[in-house]
């Protein structure tokens, strides 16, 4: 009978099951030997058989390495140490076959092979090494060009969608700021001074094909601010021989409203389109964001730890977004300058905004309310009526 | 300000400039946070002063980032605050008002079964808690006397630094039980650095144990 009855069940399920990948591994590598038996012994327990973090690191660095200890050594020795590298992945996680060969050959030299990718922060994630192996991958990583992504109370490892890379529809070039914003606050990234952490997340366009919107504190999501770009013969091309549905699968589901069919004329109102995209990916051929492309700057998302989950909300509706990006770094450093006099230990800036109200902190970063920042209605009002009160 | 400027004042010594540098914008703080992890060990190590002294003048409230270095401290928190230890209790020692309920998480590092442990310990924050026992002995005499005993373990340490720290700090304890166990080290010729009067010592871990003695033998006559 197989040492692992309860984890094997994991392999019998319709989807490729890591338990399959860790066995492979565990032929030729103790950890994982040891990984498996101590997984088998979670499930059979019914509870985590890893302790609560760690304090490990590498000189030099406050982040990068996340310490993971299991509680019972004796039976597993060779996961009493199990720690996490990420490593700062390259902008839209371009790799050549080179690079993926030296940091798996890496891994296998210094820990357990066995590698996430991508963590959700976007780092190249190295499952499993020990306490004494630490110095030795980073110094190895380093002399290879590589970095170290970001943990705890920093400026978390920026991340992008491939943009301009593979995407017709990016409003600015989310690798070239990826990689800008990356090198720019490596002091923030590596030395931990924060209230806690900072997520930069960047997409092309409204898709958000990142999730930025969910899942980062500053979410820049290209936009444009001039009409849809539109092309009536391409628009009839869709429409010939019921190819799309115009009235109902187009018209019928624009959230606002804004577009209209007469059979043959496709007519947008631009200036209440939200710029969901829904047209414009049904129709990739015939509508095209429009030409005055830019960003728009989110702030606040986090999921729920200290408390709930928050999405983020408008701060900047239209910024232009190229380089050397002194207009938004100008903004990114008098927030930080705020949130970091005033936020609370473990408070991410959603939770501060919140805490504080978003008019009070609108008015701290020296930015002018507009009607773009309201979130929901009878929400976060940013009208103060402090004239009325003057009066009186 | 930059990281560099920040550095290269703290080198020079010019500690005045350093603050006023620090305080003509609140995330300068912050850049000076950030040289605790400085790879230079001087910058970290003046770094920790200059704090102090910011402590000290208590014109700028350090509590909120004694709270956050605190939390580098912790095994959750995916951070290692390097010099957190040394750097809260600099500021508890110039100011105590500043870092009352951190200072006692900092200093009982040393005898957390846990942290302790040679398996589960991280050595650098270890040797701080150790460096801020021996800091904080002539000002806090009380706080930091029930930690002699643990000291006295670390004496026999694998570890030449936290051998060499412990020996200095239970000098400046004067701690008598230590004596024989000091004694033992007289040929311990591993090589350290330690920070003291604005200044790094490199000295052999004997001569740590030979200063301590004198130490405890000076203040017992």
């Amino acid at each position: 009978m197989s040492d692992t009855p309860m984890i094997d069940q994991l392999e019998t399920g319709p989807w490729p099951s890591f338990i399959k990948d860790i066995k492979r591994m565990a032929e030729k590598n103790a950890m994982c030997k040891d990984l498996l038996g101590l997984l088998e012994m979670s499930y059979k327990d019914k509870k985590t058989h890893w302790k609560h973090g760690g304090i490990v690191g590498v000189r030099g660095y406050g982040g990068g390495i996340i310490g993971r200890y299991s509680d019972s050594p004796e039976k597993f020795p060779n996961v009493s140490h199990f720690h996490t590298v990420r490593v700062n992945q390259p902008s839209a996680w371009f790799y050549n076959t080179g690079a993926l060969r030296y940091l798996c050959d890496l891994w296998e030299k210094h820990g357990s092979g066995l590698t996430n990718l991508h963590g959700s922060t976007g780092d190249f994630v190295m499952l499993g090494t020990t306490t004494d192996q630490l110095e030795p991958i980073f110094t190895d990583l380093s002399e290879h060009g590589w970095d170290l992504g970001g943990s705890g109370s920093d400026v978390r490892t920026p991340s992008c969608c491939n943009g301009m890379a593979r995407c017709e529809f990016a409003c600015y070039d989310t690798m070239n700021l990826c990689y800008d914003l990356t090198n720019e606050y490596q002091d923030e990234l590596h030395r931990p001074a924060f209230p806690y952490k900072f997520k930069f997340k960047m997409s092309g366009c409204p898709n958000d094909c990142v999730a930025s919107i969910a899942r980062s504190d500053c979410s820049i999501i290209g936009t444009w601010r001039d009409d849809i770009q539109q092309d009536d013969a391409a628009v009839a091309e869709y429409a010939k021989g019921g190819k799309v549905d115009i009235a109902n699968d187009v018209v019928g589901k624009c959230p606002t409203g804004c577009m209209s069919w007469n059979g043959s004329k496709l007519s947008i109102d631009n200036k209440n389109c939200n710029r969901c995209m829904h047209c414009i990916n049904v129709m990739p051929k015939a509508l095209r964001p429009g030409k005055d492309k830019g960003a728009m700057i989110l702030l606040g998302a986090k999921a729920p730890i200290v408390q709930g989950a928050l999405l983020s909300s408008v701060l900047v509706p239209f910024i232009k977004m190229e380089p050397p990006y002194e207009e938004f770094k100008d903004l990114i450093r008098r927030i930080w300058e705020f949130w970091d006099e005033h936020g609370e230990n473990r408070e991410r800036i959603g939770e501060m905004i919140v805490r504080i109200g978003k008019g009070n902190f609108v008015e701290e970063v020296g930015l002018e309310p507009v009607p773009a920042m309201i979130k929901e209605p009878r929400s976060n009002p940013y009208i103060f009526y402090e004239e009325y009160f003057d009066e009186e | 300000m930059d990281r560099e400027t920040l550095s290269e004042l703290l080198l020079a010594r010019k500690y005045q400039d350093a603050m006023d540098l620090v305080k003509k914008r609140h995330g300068n703080l912050r850049i000076l946070l950030g040289l605790l992890y400085s790879e230079e060990e001087l910058v970290r190590w003046r770094a920790v002063t200059l704090l102090g002294l910011i402590a000290a003048e208590g014109r700028t409230n350090l509590a909120p980032a004694v709270r956050r270095m605190l939390w580098f401290l912790s095994e959750e928190s995916s951070t290692i605050g390097w010099c957190s230890a040394q750097a809260i209790a600099e500021i508890y020692r110039n100011n105590p008002g500043m870092a009352r309920d951190a200072i006692r998480v900092v200093l009982h590092f040393s005898d957390d079964p846990e942290l302790s442990l040679p398996a589960n310990r991280n050595t650098p924050i270890l040797a701080g808690s150790i460096w801020a026992i021996g800091a904080l002995a002539d000002s806090e005499p009380a706080l930091v006397s029930e930690m002699g005993p643990a000291l006295v373990e670390f004496l026999k340490d694998p570890d030449p630094v936290i051998r060499g720290f412990s020996a200095w700090a239970l000098g400046r304890m004067r701690f008598r039980a230590a004596e024989e166990a000091l004694n033992a080290l007289s040929g311990d010729d591993s090589v350290i650095n330690i920070y003291e009067d604005d200044s790094l010592r490199k000295v052999t871990v004997a001569r740590a144990a030979g200063d301590a003695l004198e130490n405890i033998v000076k203040n017992s006559e």
